[in-house]
């Protein structure tokens, strides 16, 4: 119920919202769960297993029970915790893991067999019969597991990714964060201070203190403006800080539009950070820990500091009469401002026999709570003395306290283990295990909040700070009571009892991590912030160690869930990966072409015409225009790589296993590159265009790897030669003009002859349209007589319209990828689907390429034993008569079965030529000296063995007359 | 033998299709003006020599029409000449395509697509760095900040950068 004014509220402003489709009025500044206790609505939800009523424990991210789903539709998203969602007009929650609806849910019934449903219960039942778990225990499961459900739709709202830089970044704006950014910010140092809250303050927002002589929470709104007006100082609300990462690299997940009825256009509903910082301060605050008893969890049983928050945030009483649990004199305090606000306080129950509270109010020193009652909701509890009889204590909240955890967990981020520390009964970080990051306050173990401006202060430069309480906690440990029937939760998000880690004891799984997966404790959504502490002590008491010596398991970012989406960003769908478009691409698109993607380029496949319905008869159709008039292909995209300099002759020498310094200007010559284990890199053509200058060229999506390797080889291997060179992939739109024709277009295009004499097979001349130079090739990847012209890229949109239209009175016109395929097959010319990084020159036939008067990078490995002969797999063509080939296929002699042992090779490119029939290029053991052999080309994924003939793999025209001219 | 050759081929941008200019909230973003780009890489030995023709070679930033572009290597931004068997020259006129970013806001729009200290980078400052997934060059302006990336990426360039001026123009509007 609503009490008074909370520091969050806006009385004024009415929210309607609906939870399970009822009507639930709220107000500006309240969260979910908040809204919910203000209208007297303890049940929140249903616990994952046993499906038994739960509500909300905490008022921060660390929550286990309260979760909803928010929104409906592609909008909806799970698991949000009601303890951070900002209720808006509109908003639609849902309970999850339970139905029919929240109030009776028929899986209860797992409660009643939660003797046979305890920690991997799955691992001894559901075994018989074994055919069963497919069809019937997983799905059944399944169903009845998990919490919230996604959509199914595609997801609505965009995400940012994005970069910040600062020399003092503060996780968390509490009383040492806010210290710390103060001293700082003043001092002119950049700072970025993050919350994950809607505001700074932390504690200072959820407490009755005093600060510098006012109320807590002035304090912190006077110290948040000042951030504010400071331009040096960068104020991140709802902001988590997600992660610790190398090179002082921080990721943070930023609540942009999640709280908004209607977000503005074109905002995204987050932001996930980079922020990269000097130094780091980790005040992050601590975790009240709760203490088990029998029923635990009913709803109206939450954390002390939450009865607080709730109190001072949003001025809401979670009960009407209220009991208080606690082992250290923090726990006091709820008695005092729960009395201050009007609100019953039915008693204060410690755990320590020799304390005096001096509360007025029933106190009962040295005893613990023992039952609880009250199905949907609390409505009493027993309370026992060791010696002594049973209490029973009228309630309907009960307000626990059983110490704090400092947040340790960005400090385990990089593999580093907390240490324990005996005076607070609690892990505190190891310095250093972040490079750069300091814990201060709570988060370093120390709780009271003149201890937190102090270490915020000192961090950052040290200086003044206002008066504030020094309170000690005082915890003796308490961990869960003994010697009493019933189920104590410890996990209660993943359902984890104290009988739970007592069974996993006893079967064996004994160490820290093997208790953590066989009982999923600490596994959930929450990552046990709440519950860790507690397996642990369990553990140190069956194994008589302290807790220390059981040891820790880790944690992970991120901190709290964030949409897999945020980390993202931009990148999805369309723009999954940036798009490379050729110079011919508007014309393409003009042509209705289809596209296929080598790397990140689209380039068109075919060129579809009239009545044709599939690629098949556009490609044969090309290829005809290509064999017998002319085609234009864009081959813009194969990397060319412009090399200069006195020295660029000794480093071609070195990178080709070709004698490249003997190549006269206006020629040019196909290289092969060698890695320097001896294997084929790269194929590729070498032109002279002067004394000293040189264009390679590579394939389309190895350009960027060689030219990475070329910067290798010139830095390290050669660092004195005097070359340089640099990538001119772009600089200029390529179009191969090939087939009979060719010569005859280019000539009227370039008003110019072109006989061998002029420009002879594999030659280069430079040439003019018009006012543009251009540059001219004669080298052929089709086998035909063919030409490469080369134009500055602005002008290839142009050029390949005019080239078009010469073809086409010739006969001719565009032709795609799927046709440049098959023609190169017909050809025997290889691509990167044959040197896939596995073959050596001799492999594919070009083993005399490998210049024996001189070095090359991989020339001494590619001679190592095992690289040579008839016991290797060689390039060889197939033929078969009554069936496609297919790439992937494997290679068998007639009638042997098909296996490891009798593998002879696999097709590397196949096609069906519209002249030659059905080709393959394929690798096949000791293949040169296997021609006119018949084997078997077994499809193992498509279930065909097709009969083929090893063949020379140059399937036509095996003296390149065409193209020699 | 053929026919005349009359054919005159006209240039098209990079951005041939993308809304260019665009104006978002106080930002504005347009096609850069830059008629010629040439790269220069002075050979071993010879950067003084180099210098003695073009001025003095900045590193990380731009110094008139010279603009650092990596390990011994510069863009310049006029017609080279003097530079003969002292230098690599090649023409890049045509393979860049940049973009300017002006108005308040470019900042938060760069700390979108760059690892870049965005609210540190300084007009003349040049850096050489990823640029929405793409290898790119950023150059201060005075008040904003030039994007090139290569040719076939401009789409893609174009694409992210209006989304954030979008997202950037969207948020400022966002007080609590």
């Amino acid at each position: 119920m609503r009490v008074r004014e909370g520091s969050r509220i806006d009385a004024e402003r009415v929210v309607r919202f609906s939870l399970n489709g009822k009507a639930v009025v709220g107000r500006k500044g309240d969260t979910l769960a908040s809204a919910l206790l203000a209208n007297d609505q303890r049940l929140m939800g249903r616990s994952f297993k046993y499906h038994r009523p739960r509500g909300v424990v905490t008022a921060g991210s660390e929550e286990p029970n309260a979760l909803f789903e928010i929104g409906t539709g592609a909008g909806q998203v799970p698991n949000v915790r009601g303890t951070v969602q900002e209720i808006f007009d509109g908003m639609v929650a849902r309970s999850q893991n339970c139905w029919p609806s929240l109030e009776r849910d028929a899986l209860a019934i797992n409660d009643l067999m939660s003797r046979f449903l305890s920690a991997g219960f799955y691992y001894k039942t559901f075994m018989w019969p074994q055919a069963f778990w497919e069809k019937l225990y997983e799905p059944i499961i399944r169903r009845a597991a998990g919490l919230g459900a996604l959509s199914g739709d595609e997801p609505v709202g965009d995400f940012d990714k994005a970069w910040a830089h600062c020399d003092l970044l503060i996780i968390g704006g509490g009383p040492a964060g806010l210290m710390a950014a103060l001293t700082a910010g003043r001092t002119g140092q950049r700072v970025l201070i993050a919350d994950e809250d809607v505001r700074l303050g932390g504690r200072l927002d959820a407490e009755s203190f005093e600060l510098g002589g006012m109320a807590s929470t002035d304090w912190a709104r006077e110290a948040a403006a000042e951030l504010d007006s400071l331009p040096n100082v960068r104020v991140m609300t709802r902001t988590t800080v997600t992660g610790a990462y190398d090179g002082r690299t921080f990721g943070a997940y930023e609540r942009v539009s999640e709280h908004l009825a209607s977000p503005p256009a074109g905002a995204p509903v987050g932001t996930f950070w980079r922020i990269v910082a000097d130094r780091t301060l980790l005040a992050g605050g601590a975790h009240e820990r709760m203490i088990a008893f029998p029923d635990n969890d009913r709803p109206g049983i939450m954390q002390a500091s939450a009865v607080r928050s709730y109190l001072h945030r949003y001025g809401v009483a979670p009960g009407r009469k209220v009991a208080v649990f606690t082992n250290n004199d923090d726990g006091w305090r709820t008695v005092d401002d729960l009395q201050a606000a009007g609100v019953e306080v039915s008693a204060l129950i410690d755990t320590r026999p020799d304390v005096e509270p001096g509360r007025d109010v029933r106190t009962v020193t040295g005893a613990q709570v023992v039952a609880t009652r009250g199905r949907l909701g609390l409505e009493s509890l027993d309370i026992s003395k060791p010696g002594g009889g049973r209490q029973f204590i009228s309630a309907d909240c009960l307000a626990v306290s059983g110490g704090w955890n400092p947040s340790v967990h960005l400090t385990c981020h990089m593999n580093g283990r907390p240490i324990w520390r005996d005076d607070i009964a609690a892990f505190v970080p190891k310095p250093g295990a972040v490079p750069g990051l300091e814990a201060i306050g709570a988060a370093n173990g120390a709780f009271s909040t003149h201890e937190a401006l102090r270490a915020g202060a000192d961090a950052a430069g040290g200086g003044e700070i206002p008066a504030a309480e020094d309170a000690p906690v005082n915890v003796t440990p308490f961990w869960h009571v003994t010697g009493v029937k019933g189920r104590q939760w410890l996990d209660l998000q993943n359902d984890v009892t104290v009988k739970d880690i007592k069974l996993a004891h006893q079967e064996n799984f004994r160490s820290v991590e093997h208790m953590k997966r066989y009982t999923t404790l600490g596994m959930a959504t929450d990552q046990g912030k709440l519950s860790n502490m507690g397996g642990l002590a369990v553990m140190a008491e069956l194994t008589g160690q302290p807790i220390p010596s059981v040891g820790t398991t880790t944690f992970r970012p991120p901190y709290t869930p964030i949409p897999v989406a945020a980390l993202a960003g931009r990148a999805h769908r369309a723009h999954f990966a940036p798009d490379r478009y050729t110079p011919s691409h508007q014309l393409s698109e003009e042509r209705g072409a289809s596209y296929v993607e080598a790397g990140l380029w689209h380039r068109a496949a075919w060129f579809p015409q009239g009545n044709e319905t599939t690629w098949k008869q556009s490609a044969d159709r090309e290829v005809g225009w290509v064999r017998g008039a002319v085609g234009v292909c864009d081959v813009t995209t194969l990397g060319k790589i412009d090399v200069q300099g006195p020295g660029a002759r000794d480093l071609l020498d070195l990178l080709y296993t070709g004698k490249m310094s003997t190549l006269k200007e206006g020629r040019v010559r196909y290289g092969l590159m060698l890695r320097e284990d001896g294997f084929v890199m790269d194929d590729g053509t070498c032109a002279r265009l002067g004394p000293d200058h040189y264009v390679i060229t590579t394939t389309t999506a190895a350009a960027g790897e060689v030219m990475a390797y070329m910067d290798f080889c010139a830095q390290v291997l050669k660092p004195d030669l005097p070359v340089r060179f640099i990538s001119t992939t772009e600089q200029w739109a390529q179009f191969a003009v090939a087939g009979p024709q060719s010569r005859a277009l280019l000539e009227g295009l370039l008003d110019q002859g072109l006989n061998d004499d002029v420009l002879p097979f594999m030659g280069y001349l430079p040439v003019q349209i018009g006012d543009v130079a251009g540059r001219l090739f004669r080298i052929s990847f089709s086998g035909e007589l063919a030409y490469e012209l080369a134009v500055p890229t602005r002008y290839g949109d142009a050029l390949i319209r005019v080239l078009e239209d010469r073809a086409k009175a010739l006969g001719g016109g565009l032709y795609g990828m799927e046709a440049l395929n098959i023609l190169r097959i017909e050809k025997g010319f290889i691509t990167h689907s044959e040197i896939h990084g596995r073959v050596t020159a001799d492999d594919i036939g070009f083993g005399r390429m490998v210049s024996p008067a001189k070095d090359c990078i991989g020339k001494v490995m590619s001679q190592r034993p095992g690289l040579h002969g008839a016991e290797r797999q060689q390039l060889v063509g197939l033929r078969a008569k009554d069936g496609a080939l297919k790439a992937g296929a494997h290679i068998f002699g007639q009638g042997k079965r098909a296996s490891a042992e009798n593998d002879q090779g696999y097709i590397t490119s196949a096609c069906t030529s519209p002249t030659l029939g059905h080709l393959a290029l394929a690798f096949v053991v000791n293949g040169r000296a296997r021609h006119g052999e018949q084997v078997v080309a077994h499809d193992g994924l498509h279930g065909t063995d097709i009969a083929c003939e090893i063949v020379d793999p140059v399937f036509m025209d095996p003296d390149g007359e065409k193209m020699r001219g | 033998m053929g026919r005349k050759c009359v054919v005159e081929l006209s240039a098209v941008s990079p951005f041939a299709g993308a809304e260019l200019p665009v104006s978002c909230g106080g930002m504005h973003l347009a096609e850069t003006e830059m008629p010629v780009l040439f790269s220069v890489a002075p050979y071993p030995g010879q950067r003084t020599a180099v210098e003695g023709v073009l001025g003095q070679l900045p590193i990380g930033r731009r110094n008139g029409d010279l603009i650092w572009s990596g390990l011994d290597q510069w863009f310049l931004s006029a017609d080279p000449e003097g530079l003969d068997g002292i230098a690599a020259v090649t023409d890049q006129s045509d393979a860049w395509a940049m973009l300017d970013l002006t108005g308040e806001g470019w900042r938060d729009v760069l700390a979108r697509l760059s690892p870049l200290d965005a609210d540190r980078f300084e007009a003349q400052q040049v850096a050489r760095t990823e640029v929405a997934h793409m290898a790119g060059i950023v150059i201060g302006l005075e008040e904003g900040v030039r994007l090139g990336i290569l040719r076939s990426f401009a789409r893609t360039l174009h694409h992210h950068l209006v989304d954030a001026m979008q997202s950037v123009t969207a948020q400022s509007v966002l007080s609590e």
